[in-house]
């Protein structure tokens, strides 16, 4: 009687209705899967939200590049425009800007001797007012500059030939450190050998300013490489009296007060100071020169101002804004393949997107100088054994260029390979997958028996972040078919060169995630500071290979002094097949740079710039 | 009766009065909880001292870029390097670039030039510090705000269906990745690129005495997403902790008293469950304060955390040992501020 | 007279995941203004549910509640929750077992009088807090002006439970409840309080409901005693009585179980045998029978009810009255010898 519960308190807080027990976990669990499922669903929605849905084969005909657009002559005045970009300039002063990125600036904002017009290979005269002058016995070279041209605030004066000597100076200081100088502009008389050890005012001789508007160049010996040369940075002038104090500073502080010369300026504030339009990391705004003159220079420059936003890391979201029209380029980073395989699907869209060939290519490096690679058989073994198809799709497929079969890329279209004469891929293979049975027999010659290699095993120094990562991995399988044991270490992306790969002493046998791109178009900055034997220096080595043969460095330093582009390109071509077949290096790739714009704007591209935006031409419509 | 001041006399008012602080400034820095924080200021700098010295010695030891290398361009040669390594003093011993550094962060605080693009540490980092802290108190009050009274409502009504709902959500949300999130809200509600076009997207940041809407519409998105794992744990811990509350004799003795249900949870059981709660949340601020890295970088924000970002990415040291000790002093900071706050919220706990 | 408060029938059962407790089952209790109802049993016996019922601190989604209490002619089991919040504080109080754990450690202590009164009576601030610092004055607290602003913690066992006693009375409630309030504290302790317990009662005619499982307690303070097992009152008779013929087994358990100083030490000490019973499965018939000495086999089909054997004395025991009486006056007169 007592075990039953009694019923009838009148308590209006009496039990609730509730499920019994296990059929309520029942509940919780379902609702618990319920929400996960909604979660997992939205998100798979929305990736492929945006894309479209037919985007799952490989468009377009193998690393097509796209002909550029058309010259914009008849923009629209006014308006502004943004590009996105995951990274940032080094820095704003011409002297030192080195990458793709700081040439995007310095080229709207600055006026080297001689220049591009968008979308053209050629190379017209900026500062200058021709074509240099060459001497008959190639030692002398003149230029003449244009009168009118004037520096933006706080400086206002008109630019001399001065400025043009100084600039080129300050390049071998040590604490301003141009990339290039020591490459092309030792060949002046009186030229350091090497960047000066300390910030001590360098002085060339061989720069000779007769007159305010002309220079003449003097060098030790002829040199084509430095007429192309004239067309970097280092040539863009630079007014010495207000260098100066920032020029004396441990570490040049002129890239944070620049001054300049072009229809843009990086927006700064009365005291010079560019803080007001570059934030690292966060932003530049480029503004109109207000003393530049339209009359003294060939660019348009049609937009009133270009606004660049940094820290646009997500590659997928960068694209999906510039679709939306919320910015209009990509400034530095590529839209990832999936957006781009959906973006060619896109009739409208696909008009948008350019491929221009970076003119250069990445290649697998082999260590020279020690075991195993040392063996020009074994390198031959491993030229032929790589499957560059899966490299390639490492990094997109297709979509992201040309099996490289050499190291002068295509766009040197007759100034290079086919001008030396040309050949046939010499590693061929069916459908550029790789020959395990070539590579053997190469591996039989080197002494092993059985075409399989025995030895220690290789170390490999490469990139830990994809998809450097995944093209190491495909490296080390593909050798891993005849034999190699490979022991990879996996590094952020500036260790591998500053550490390992740029050191000889610390050198790996195999760097398989490096390249090289040309400077300015001539094939002598493919292939002379990569392979050339005196490039090889204790610490920051660019010589990957360590390539050093005699008679290739004897070719090269020849070649280096003709002055005559079809010469140049002969001896070149041929110096290119040669270090093809040495193997040391496994070119692999020529890359596409896809660069893309929103519907808003006229499309104009630095075609000897990876195809950066060039917003000296860009309108909006 | 011992604390009464002196008879003054006429005209005693204002020196009473100083004679009154004088006392009250005597009882402070006597008392024991005065003590005790300047004994954990102490530490607190003792530790950052070495939170430092690791960080050097960590970027020294493991396997990075050469600075030198990444101001010297693609092709220098070895005596240029060796001047930039001198200039940046990296020629010297361990040991030593470690004391100028220090030297350098007492006397002058300085903090050193990046390697990357030679811009000043210190300034960047107070540049950004504003950004971060927008973004960090925002979301605190955002999670505060829903989190609280939704693990209070879960409390009070255990097992109803909000409750259940509330918590398995709660679950989710924590679990999801803070930048898998930030990219799902960009895709749904950005206004450029998501699906329903109702907030400004990725990259649309402008500084508050720039554009005050436009900054406000901005951080909307991030300030959801970095609450959303914040708000789910809190909902749950406070739900956990008015529960245990409220299932304490004190509570029972509140009823017994004839008080309402409303003021017996609100008055008693919330000023006794979230005194902890509120402790949290100042150390977890603190710790948002060194730099919401994911958030700020799946939304394009210029904070502090963007800054530590591309710093570890270009193995720029100066930076990341900058963006380290703040952090560090934040959370130090943080740890003794809500301890002393603890002291006055909570009269059992004693120093 | 009629009692000042009536418990009739009282059954309260909580429905859990594991089955339905049945914690009070048919408790019989009456108070007199003015006395002292001592309340006795071991842990489980329902002697505290039954307190919180009274005081409707027991009105849980899961409980289930039947049965009367009058309180001066209404049945509180009936009355809403918005009414009970006059009832409790004011006219019925209740004191607890652990006052470190009963006093809410973040809230001053005259902090917590002041809300009392308040919150039954519209007074300043300032008027309660004096009212609070003669409260204090009156459990024998020394410099109440000063103790007024401090903490429980930074209070004295003995000092705690006298505040808590304060701030029960400071509002001169009719009744009040004391869930073992000795039991925390030493036993010196034990004794000023209980002192003061009866110090006060007397002043105030207030009516005491003393739970405790302590016989001692009981001998000191009860006018009337109830034992308690299972959920049940088993016997209720005077003090008195209680301790001169006690005619339950269980209570005689309990006297057994109480060692004495100046008998010889024995080898063992005497205990109930058994465990207290499972409140969701009670045992069939009178809920002892596992445990009784004495068990006969009616006890195991039949509950007893509780009777009358004499005047004054309720006893729920299938033993025959002569029986009982018999054996609880042999068992007095053997502890007193």
């Amino acid at each position: 009687m007592h075990t039953t519960p009694r019923q009838g308190s009148t308590m209006h807080q009496h039990s609730k209705t509730r499920l019994p027990a296990p059929r309520r976990r029942i509940v919780t669990l379902l609702l618990v899967v319920a929400t996960a499922v909604t979660f997992v669903a939205v998100a798979g929605l929305l990736a492929g939200c945006g894309s479209s849905k037919k985007s799952t084969t490989t468009t377009g005909a193998a690393g097509a590049v796209t002909p550029p657009p058309a010259l914009n002559t008849n923009g629209k005045k006014g308006g502004s425009m943004t590009i996105l970009l995951a990274g940032d300039v080094d820095s704003m002063d011409p002297g030192y800007a080195y990458y793709a990125l700081d040439y995007e600036i310095v080229y709207a904002t600055q006026r080297p001797l001689y220049g591009y017009k968008a979308n053209s290979n050629t190379v017209i005269p900026d500062l200058a007012t021709a074509m240099p002058v060459v001497s008959k016995d190639g030692k002398t070279v003149t230029v003449h500059i244009r009168s009118g041209v004037h520096y933006s605030a706080p400086v206002n004066r008109e630019v001399t030939s001065a400025d043009v000597k100084y600039a080129i100076e300050r390049g071998f200081a040590g604490n301003v450190a141009n990339g290039y100088a020591t490459s092309y502009f030792a060949v002046l008389q009186g030229a350091p050998k090497a960047l000066s050890a300390t910030p001590a005012k360098v002085s060339i001789p061989g720069i000779e300013t007769p007159d305010k508007t002309t220079l003449v160049f003097h060098l030790t010996q002829p040199s084509g490489a430095f007429i192309g040369a004239l067309v970097m940075p280092l040539t863009a002038p630079i007014p010495e009296e207000y260098a100066k104090p920032f020029d004396a500073a441990a570490s040049s502080t002129y890239g944070q007060h620049v001054v300049a010369t072009g229809p843009y300026m990086v927006a700064n504030d009365a005291s010079g100071n560019v803080k007001v339009g570059w934030s690292p990391g966060t932003f530049i705004h480029l503004v109109r020169n207000p003393n530049w003159k339209a009359s003294t220079d060939f660019r348009p420059a049609y937009l009133d101002t270009i606004n660049y936003k940094e820290g646009a890391s997500d590659p997928t979201v960068m694209t999906r804004q510039i679709l939306a029209g919320s910015a209009d380029a990509n400034g530095d980073a590529p839209p990832s393949p999936a957006e781009l395989r959906s973006i060619l699907n896109n009739p409208t869209q696909k008009k948008q997107l350019f491929f221009i060939p970076v003119s250069g290519s990445r290649y697998v490096a082999l260590n020279t100088s020690k075991a195993p690679f040392n063996n020009l058989n074994v390198r031959r073994a491993v030229a032929y054994v790589l499957d560059r198809r899966a490299m390639r799709l490492t990094r997109g497929g297709p979509i992201d260029g040309v099996i490289a079969t050499h190291f002068i890329d295509p766009s040197f279209a007759g100034l290079g390979f086919e001008a030396g004469g040309g050949y046939s891929n010499p590693f061929a293979s069916t459908n550029d997958a790789g020959d395990v049975a070539k590579a053997q027999a190469e591996l039989k010659k080197a002494g092993f028996a059985n075409g399989m290699f025995k030895g220690a095993t290789v170390t490999m120094v490469s990139d830990n972040t994809p998809p450097g990562s995944n093209t190491a991995k495909v490296v080390a399988a593909d050798l891993a078919k005849v034999g190699f044991k490979v022991k990879n270490i996996s590094v952020l992306h500036q260790t591998m060169y500053s550490k390992f790969c740029s050191v000889p002493k610390n050198e790996p046998n195999i760097c398989p995630n490096v390249g090289w791109l040309q400077d300015f178009k001539d094939p002598q900055t493919i292939l002379d500071v990569p392979f050339n034997g005196k490039s090889i220096a204790p610490a920051n080595s660019s010589n990957w290979p360590q390539l050093n043969d005699p008679k290739i460095n004897a070719e090269m330093e020849a070649a280096a002094k003709l002055t005559d582009v079809k010469a140049r390109a002969d001896a070149w071509g041929k110096i290119d097949k040669e270090v093809t077949l040495t193997a040391a290096a496994v070119p692999w790739v020529w890359e596409n740079f896809p660069t893309l714009f929103s519907s808003k704007v006229v499309p104009q591209l630095q075609t000897w710039n990876e195809g950066a935006p060039d917003v000296a031409w860009i309108s909006v419509k | 009766m011992e604390n009464a001041p002196r008879a003054l006399g006429p005209g005693g008012g204002p020196l009473r009065a100083l004679d009154g602080a004088f006392r009250w400034l005597v009882n402070v820095v006597t008392s024991s909880l005065f003590r005790y924080v300047i004994r954990r200021i102490l530490w607190g700098v003792v530790l950052l001292v070495i939170v430092s010295a690791l960080t050097f010695v960590i970027f020294y030891l493991f396997p990075s870029a050469d600075p030198a290398r990444l101001r010297a361009g693609r092709n220098p040669n070895p005596a240029a390097i060796a001047a930039i390594r001198h200039s940046l003093n990296l020629d010297k011993p361990v040991y030593l670039q470690y004391y100028l550094y220090m030297k350098n962060l007492v006397l002058h605080f300085d903090l050193g030039f990046s390697y990357y693009n030679q811009q000043a540490v210190r300034t960047q980092i107070f540049q950004r510090l504003p950004v971060t802290a927008e973004l960090a108190f925002g979301a605190f009050v955002l999670w505060m705000l829903i989190g609280i009274p939704i693990g209070i409502i879960s409390a009070i009504r255990p097992r109803s269906i909000l409750d259940r709902m509330t918590m398995s959500g709660s679950l989710v949300a924590i679990s999801a990745p803070v930048y898998w999130l930030g990219l799902v809200a960009l895709f749904l509600f950005a206004n450029d690129i998501g699906i329903i076009h109702l907030f400004p997207g990725s990259g649309s940041y402008v500084p508050i005495t720039q554009d005050p809407a436009g900054w406000f519409g901005s951080m909307i998105l991030p300030w959801f997403v970095l609450a959303a794992s914040f708000a789910a744990f809190y909902a749950r811990m406070v739900r956990a902790q008015v529960r245990e509350t409220m299932s304490e004799d004190f509570i029972r003795t509140a009823r017994a008293k004839g008080l309402s249900e409303r003021r017996v949870i609100f008055r008693h059981g919330l000023r006794a469950a979230l005194t902890p709660v509120v402790t949290m949340a100042g150390l977890d601020l603190s710790g948002l304060l060194g730099g919401a890295i994911l958030t700020e970088t799946v939304f394009n924000i210029p904070g502090v955390g963007r800054y530590a970002y591309d710093a570890i990415v270009n193995a720029d040291f100066p930076p990341i040992q900058g963006t380290v000790l703040f952090s560090a002093f934040f959370i130090i900071s943080a740890n003794i501020v809500v301890d002393v706050i603890y002291a006055f919220l909570d009269p059992r706990v004693r120093y | 007279m009629s009692a000042l408060l009536e418990i009739h029938d009282l059954h309260v059962s909580f429905h859990t995941r594991d089955g339905d407790v049945h914690a009070v089952e048919g408790a019989e209790l009456s108070v007199e203004r003015g006395s002292t109802l001592g309340v006795v049993g071991e842990s489980g016996s329902g002697k505290s549910v039954t307190a919180l019922t009274v005081m409707g601190l027991t009105r849980f989604p899961n409980a289930t509640i039947s049965g009367e209490i009058m309180f001066d002619g209404t049945d509180l089991v009936k009355m809403p929750n918005n009414q009970m919040l006059s009832v409790r504080g004011k006219r019925i109080a209740m004191i607890f077992q652990d006052p470190l754990s009963s006093l809410h450690p973040l809230f001053k202590i005259g902090w917590q009088i002041v809300e009392a009164i308040q919150t039954h009576e519209n007074v300043s601030r300032a008027n309660a807090r004096k009212r609070a610092i003669e409260a204090l004055r009156e459990v024998g607290i020394p410099s109440p002006e000063k103790r007024i602003d401090s903490y429980p913690h930074e209070l004295s066992g003995g000092m705690r439970q006298r505040a808590m006693i304060a701030m029960a009375l400071v509002l001169k409630p009719d009744v009040l409840i004391a869930d073992e309030p000795t039991t925390a504290l030493d036993v010196t302790v034990q004794a000023q309080i209980l002192d003061l317990i009866r110090r006060l009662k007397d002043e105030y005619q207030t009516a005491i409901v003393m739970i405790t499982h302590d016989l001692g307690v009981i001998a000191e303070l009860a006018d009337e005693v109830a034992v308690m097992y299972a959920g049940r009152v088993m016997e209720r008779t005077s003090r008195q009585k209680l301790f001169t013929i006690p005619e339950l087994p269980y209570t005689w358990g309990l006297m057994r179980s109480i060692p004495r100083l100046d008998a010889p030490r024995p080898g063992r000490l005497d205990s109930i045998a058994g465990l207290p019973p499972s409140l969701i499965h009670l045992p069939s018939g009178c809920p002892f029978h596992p445990r009784c000495p004495y068990v006969m086999e009616v006890c195991l089909r039949v509950e007893p009810k509780l009777e009358q054997s004499e005047p004054g004395h309720l006893v729920a025991c299938h033993l025959d009255v002569e029986e009982r009486q018999r054996i609880g006056r042999e068992l007095i007169s053997l502890r007193s010898a």
